[in-house]
């Protein structure tokens, strides 16, 4: 999985003259990051004559450091292709969903960790590299923030003013910008399941993903506070897009990955200050498309489940959880009351409204939604792993553990807070420790009720906004962390700064590390190489070694385009568990040459 | 995550619908037990909670930008993805 983080970016500029532009203001902070690889790169490469990560290997590049920048390459990029199986024809996509077409500045770096800093429209935005668990992604998010911020700085440098960038969503004047989850998911679920299940939980899960926003509709013109930062920009059920008439489920399918597997794309969350939200968000939605996957083997009747809690109107749905702080809101089902009595008993908890009455199903709320949908990853966890002799299914690693455990507490406190009123919300000291939302609504309420003042005062939004300020220094979220619960140390972080040792990203990360000056591109899926010729025509690589080196045969072929000097090879690196630092590290470090390093990695010039 | 279907359990049709009820009673407990240690608690928290939200706002309020307004005016973005 990973997640990828657009920033809202500004300067301080104080001369009324200079108008941000935030286009302008993006490509200062990517050229920042770029000249920051290509610096740590000519460092490596006049290092090498020291032999200090590529013992011997010559690549026919020069030691002085004048090599091409290594950039991202679009090439792989399929932003047309749509999950329920066809192709956006593109001569009828709108130009900004044109995300492949190669720019002419630098607007695309590989991150040190192996993800991408990039300028997507007019917003800096972060992709972290590819994880396997959500605390694995929350610190390369966390490390992103980082690298992002220090790229800032470097675009203050050469501004000569303070360019600020947010961790946020909108700005409350109409514009919203996204934070993106994505989750392999085998391919053999139908789509359709995958849309129905999504639905529910993207509609309900905001009320501990959310990270609070004040305003009330697109451009605020409601005075009040909401939930989440994104619902209010959403109005379609289910569509390709992600820059207009947004829908909750996102079909783009660039798998990034083997034929086997897709994407699934998820563009409707808030991006997280806190810690517990994003990895709940990642953990339970990780969760939700692995029942989809096992619901079959389980015996588990997950088609019955998406019926019963099929919501009449989706999209009015988000809305109403989104705006709805006393959590309690029904939100009318699709059935309404044609369900009957013994169908209720499962997921639910049947009368949770109290009334005595649990043998209509008309409608539900956002927190029995996520009961339901939480008692579905029990049945399969328990029919999949079997269960201990309290009854807990064997979870068979810790991650998972965890985030079963923190979505069943925050339920729990979400419960609790049902029932408090606004006093007692104030002084609450445990709901605040997990949800975003409740923590920025303490501040601004205790504001508020200070100055006497409306949810239209400009001093909340302003407080909305200097939360999300990525600058430790400015950011209003900063000074409450101490009340947040803390999932990933500082250590962890700065060892995400790091590529992931157990996904591809750490060979994209290594290859860049080792042979700055033999990686002439990077992208998800593929890594283009230089190879020097060795005499005459194609000659670089060995005969012979071929894929076999991978073990799973997982590597695939290489293109081989003319070059002065040398060929450049493609290694195919679809397969996103492969790659891996125990796969290959040792082979790797054997490798005398670039055209070794290409064969091991099941590249073979043709 | 559990990303692999490592076994599959021959009476899992049973299973699943009973472990989907034990799970909501399990959750209907610990909310139990979290409302009744939250109300032994509460009176003594909160007045040192009050304080300290106190002194945050506090020195919340005396780092905000001097013109709130301005700031907020200023602060337009296009949209992203």
């Amino acid at each position: 999985m990973g997640i990828e983080t657009e920033y809202a970016i500004a300067s301080n500029a104080q001369d009324a003259r200079i108008k941000d532009n935030p286009i302008e203001l993006s490509f200062a902070l990517v050229r920042a990051a770029a000249d920051a690889a290509d610096a740590a790169a000519a460092t490596r490469i006049a290092g090498s004559a020291g032999a200090a990560h590529a013992p011997g290997v010559s690549t026919g590049a020069s030691a002085t450091g004048a090599h091409p920048p290594i950039r991202w390459d679009y090439r792989p990029e399929d932003p047309v292709n749509d999950a329920r199986g066809y192709r956006l024809p593109r001569a009828s996509a709108r130009p900004e969903m044109l995300t492949d077409v190669p720019e002419l500045r630098p607007t695309n770096v590989v991150a040190p960790n192996g993800g991408r800093i990039y300028v997507d429209h007019a917003h800096p935005e972060y992709s972290s590299p590819e994880t396997m668990t959500p605390q694995a992604a929350l610190a390369a998010d966390r490390a992103g923030d980082q690298f992002m911020q220090e790229s800032a700085d470097g675009a203050s440098a050469t501004l000569g003013r303070t360019v600020s960038i947010y961790r946020n969503n909108t700005d409350g004047k109409g514009s919203s910008w996204g934070s993106h989850e994505s989750y392999e998911v085998a391919r053999a679920v139908p789509f359709d399941v995958l849309t129905r299940l999504m639905t529910l939980h993207f509609v309900s899960r905001q009320i501990y993903t959310g990270a609070g926003r004040v305003g009330v509709g697109e451009v605020s013109e409601k005075a009040g506070f909401q939930l989440s930062q994104r619902a209010d920009y959403f109005h379609a059920r289910v569509g390709l897009q992600t820059t207009f008439d947004r829908p909750i489920v996102n079909t783009r399918d660039e798998s990034h990955s083997v034929e086997s597997r897709r994407r699934l794309h998820v563009i409707i969350g808030d991006a997280n200050r806190m810690d517990v939200p994003e990895v709940l968000k990642l953990g339970t939605t990780s969760l939700l498309a692995w029942v989809a996957e096992n619901a079959d083997a389980a015996g588990f009747d997950l088609e019955g489940l998406l019926a019963r809690y099929e919501l009449a109107d989706p999209v009015k749905a988000l809305h109403t959880v989104s705006h709805d702080l006393s959590l309690g809101e029904q939100l009318p089902l699709a059935s309404g009351t044609g369900v009957r009595g013994d169908d209720v008993r499962g997921g639910d908890s049947g009368d949770a409204d109290g009334d005595g009455n649990s043998n209509s199903l008309a409608a539900t709320t956002a927190w029995q939604l996520q009961i339901a949908l939480r008692g579905a990853v029990y049945a399969v966890g328990a029919a999949i792993y079997d269960t201990d002799s309290r009854g807990e299914p064997l979870w068979p690693d810790v991650e998972t553990r965890t985030v079963l455990d923190l979505w069943g507490t925050v339920l729990a406190q979400l419960a609790q807070l049902r029932r408090e009123n606004d006093d007692e919300r104030l002084t609450d000291t445990s709901a605040v420790r997990n949800l975003e939302w409740l923590l920025k609504w303490q501040v601004l309420e205790g504001l508020r009720r200070r100055k006497n003042a409306g949810w239209d005062a400009p001093v909340l939004a302003a407080v909305d906004l200097s939360w999300a300020n990525c600058d430790p220094a400015k950011s209003v979220f900063t000074k409450m962390a101490s009340r947040a619960s803390s999932l990933v140390s500082a250590a962890d972080i700065t060892a995400a700064r790091k590529a992931p040792e157990d996904t591809r990203a750490w060979l994209r990360a290594y290859l860049i590390d080792a042979y700055p000056e033999a990686v002439a591109a990077a992208s998800w899926k593929q890594i283009a190489l230089r190879v020097p010729r060795v005499s005459g025509a194609a000659g670089g690589a060995p005969g012979g070694a071929g894929a076999g080196a991978m073990g799973g045969g997982a590597a695939g072929s290489a293109r081989v385009v003319d070059g002065a000097e040398s060929d450049i090879v493609t290694i195919d690196i679809s397969d996103s568990a492969h790659f891996t630092r125990e796969a290959l590290e040792s082979k790797l470090r054997r490798a005398r040459t670039i055209a070794e390093v290409a064969a091991i990695l099941g590249a073979s010039i043709q | 995550m559990p990303a692999v279907n490592k076994s599959q359990n021959t009476n899992a049709n049973a299973n699943a619908n009973a472990d989907a009820e034990k799970s909501a009673d399990a959750l209907n407990a610990a909310e139990a037990a979290n409302e009744a240690a939250g109300r032994a608690t509460k009176q003594v928290q909160s007045q040192e909670q009050a304080d300290s939200l106190d002194n945050l706002l506090d020195d919340i309020e005396s780092s905000l930008e001097s013109n709130a307004e301005e700031y907020v005016q200023r602060f337009v973005q296009k949209g992203g993805e």
